[in-house]
């Protein structure tokens, strides 16, 4: 009994860190991967996602309803903003990174005079579970579930409709795509507004489980970032699994050791050393290897 | 078929192609000859618009289509091989095919996928297959493939001899020629290779400095040293 608990635990630890590190970087990949732009306001669309839900939910909506609407009203803003400011980036790596950190600067000080410094957040859905005499989150590892059903959905998308395989040829050569009559602006914008909406979903669904404020985007982004630059732009779907599971085990293992502080610092470590090993990240190792193998 | 009028086009400001003016007549094999860097390849890019035109116009079905994007281009009748074959690496040659499907979407024509696999076999072998990890003649069986599926009006190839061995090249010739005639299909070339290009041409062009310079009757094309001297200009 005390070992099951023990593996429980673990198990719970891995899996809440994986869970995060997926959802909130899986929409950053999806941009990254189809138009080549590393969106810095990602963790102030989670933000904008997290205020919506609990504003909607605070305005009388069922909690699961504010997470669909906020996912809804984000991902309406990215297709909003990819037409106005974003689409006039592509292919600069260096005027996209500027044009989106101008963006989330521009709602995270907006959001602040508008909201002020901080927001009461509403209470984590669902209550405690207790294993092996030690408590834990149900919602926490509904989250976890909700990331692997995620998962499901985009493999299946990607992989197994008409608007995946497209999407996938576009990012393999998008001038191609477009002379083959496939409308690459308008799928750019769909696609960003599918990164914003899961960024908002992100956001939505952890915004019970810490404090929110104007400025929290930074740290949203953060981990976020660091999965999409290790995972890289090659394959998308593929890279956010395997890299969230290997980044998840080793924050995991740290937090569990040291604390949470060592747990984000290795989380950093561990992507310069794996950087350093495969330069084009996890998926794009994968990629030149599964060619070489033929 | 395709009518280019004063067309200017190049990259940023600087004009590659200039005040280049053409028939491509229905029904016909037009090859285009010219060296390397003459600019071909903006020309073809131009035409089938992934290049915005500078100057000039595009007519193709008696519709003005300088304005349009190569996506509506290519939903009107535009099929395009481009250099290079642009196979999509990841995708494997089914999907690259289906990629296709788009094309002269909006005749409401039937798409010819089992005749892609008729005429190219080896396609048919492959279709679970990696499109990056097919040979440079299967490649370019697939490229040709991936713009016939939705019977297009006009073919477009750039350089489709390029880095294929030389017997597949052979039998590119009585295809495409099979294709004009069963599919009334027009086709615009663009080569290098000499005799490639008078084996497949109806009518033929030399282009230099990214403008046309000469048309080549039948007789002059048959006289290839004629042909050598104009391509050495
Ligand atoms: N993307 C580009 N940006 C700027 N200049 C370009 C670009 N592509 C081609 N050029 C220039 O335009 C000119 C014509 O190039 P183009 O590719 O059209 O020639 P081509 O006739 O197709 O040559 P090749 O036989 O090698 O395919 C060349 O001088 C080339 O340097
Ligand atoms: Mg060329």
């Amino acid at each position: 009994m005390q070992l099951f608990g023990e593996i429980f635990g673990a198990i719970y630890l891995y899996l809440d860190s994986m869970a995060f590190l997926f959802l909130s970087a899986v929409g950053l990949i999806i941009i990254l991967g189809m138009m080549g732009i590393t969106n810095l306001a990602h963790g102030e669309f989670m933000m904008l996602g997290a205020y919506t839900a609990v504003l909607a939910t605070r305005a009388g909506l069922p909690f699961p309803i504010s997470v669909v609407f906020a996912s809804l009203m984000v991902g309406l803003f990215g297709m909003v903003l990819e037409r106005l400011i974003i689409r006039r980036f592509y292919g600069n790596l260096l005027q996209s990174l500027v044009a989106t950190w101008g963006i989330s600067l521009i709602i995270s000080q907006g959001m602040l005079v508008l909201m002020g410094p901080s927001l009461q957040t509403i209470r984590m859905p669902l209550g405690g579970i207790t294993v092996a005499g030690k408590a834990y989150a149900a919602y926490r590892l509904l989250l976890a579930v909700i990331a692997i059903g995620l998962l499901i959905v985009m493999w299946y998308v990607f992989h197994r409709t008409k608007f995946g395989m497209r999407a996938r040829g576009a990012m393999q050569n998008a001038e191609i795509a477009e002379a083959m009559g496939i409308n690459t602006s308008r799928m750019y914008q769909f696609t960003f507004g599918i990164g914003s909406a899961l960024a908002g979903f992100a956001g939505a669904l952890y915004a019970p489980t810490t404090v929110l404020a104007p400025l929290y985007g930074a740290s949203f982004l953060a981990p976020a970032f660091v999965t999409v630059v290790v995972s890289g732009g090659a394959n998308v779907i593929q890279g956010a699994l395997i890299t969230s599971v290997l980044l998840g085990i080793i924050e995991g293992t740290s937090s569990r050791l040291y604390g949470t502080f060592i747990g984000r610092m290795a989380l950093l470590a561990a992507a310069m050393v794996i950087l350093r090993v495969l330069p084009t990240g996890i998926s794009g190792y994968l990629e030149t290897r599964g060619e070489r193998a033929r | 078929m395709l009518r280019l009028k004063q067309l200017t086009s190049g990259y940023g400001s600087v004009p590659v192609v200039r005040d280049l003016s053409l028939d491509i007549k229905a029904r016909e094999i037009t090859v285009i000859l010219g060296r390397n860097g003459v600019g071909k390849t903006t020309l073809m890019k131009t035409i089938i618009g992934v290049l915005p035109t500078m100057q000039g116009s595009i007519t193709f079905k008696n519709t003005d289509v300088t304005k349009w994007s190569a996506s509506r281009r290519a939903r009107f009748g535009m099929g395009y091989v481009p250099q290079g074959r642009g196979i999509f690496p990841r995708l494997t040659v089914e999907e690259n095919l289906l990629m296709g499907e788009f094309i002269n979407i909006d005749s409401g024509g039937e798409r010819l996928y089992d005749k892609v696999y008729s005429i190219f076999p080896r396609l048919d072998e492959r279709r679970r297959q990696k499109g990056g990890t097919l040979s440079g003649g299967e490649q370019q069986m697939l490229a040709i493939g991936r713009a016939l599926v939705g019977n297009p009006n006009l073919l477009i190839l750039d350089e489709p001899s390029e880095g294929v061995q030389p017997s597949i090249v052979q039998d590119m010739v009585p295809i495409l020629k099979g294709l004009m005639e069963e599919l009334g299909l027009t086709i615009l070339v663009v080569e290098q290779n000499l005799d490639f290009a008078m084996s497949l041409a109806d009518r033929c062009y030399v282009m230099d400095r990214g403008t046309i310079v000469a048309e080549l009757d039948k007789s002059e094309m048959t006289d290839s040293e004629r042909v050598r001297r104009y391509l050495a200009i």
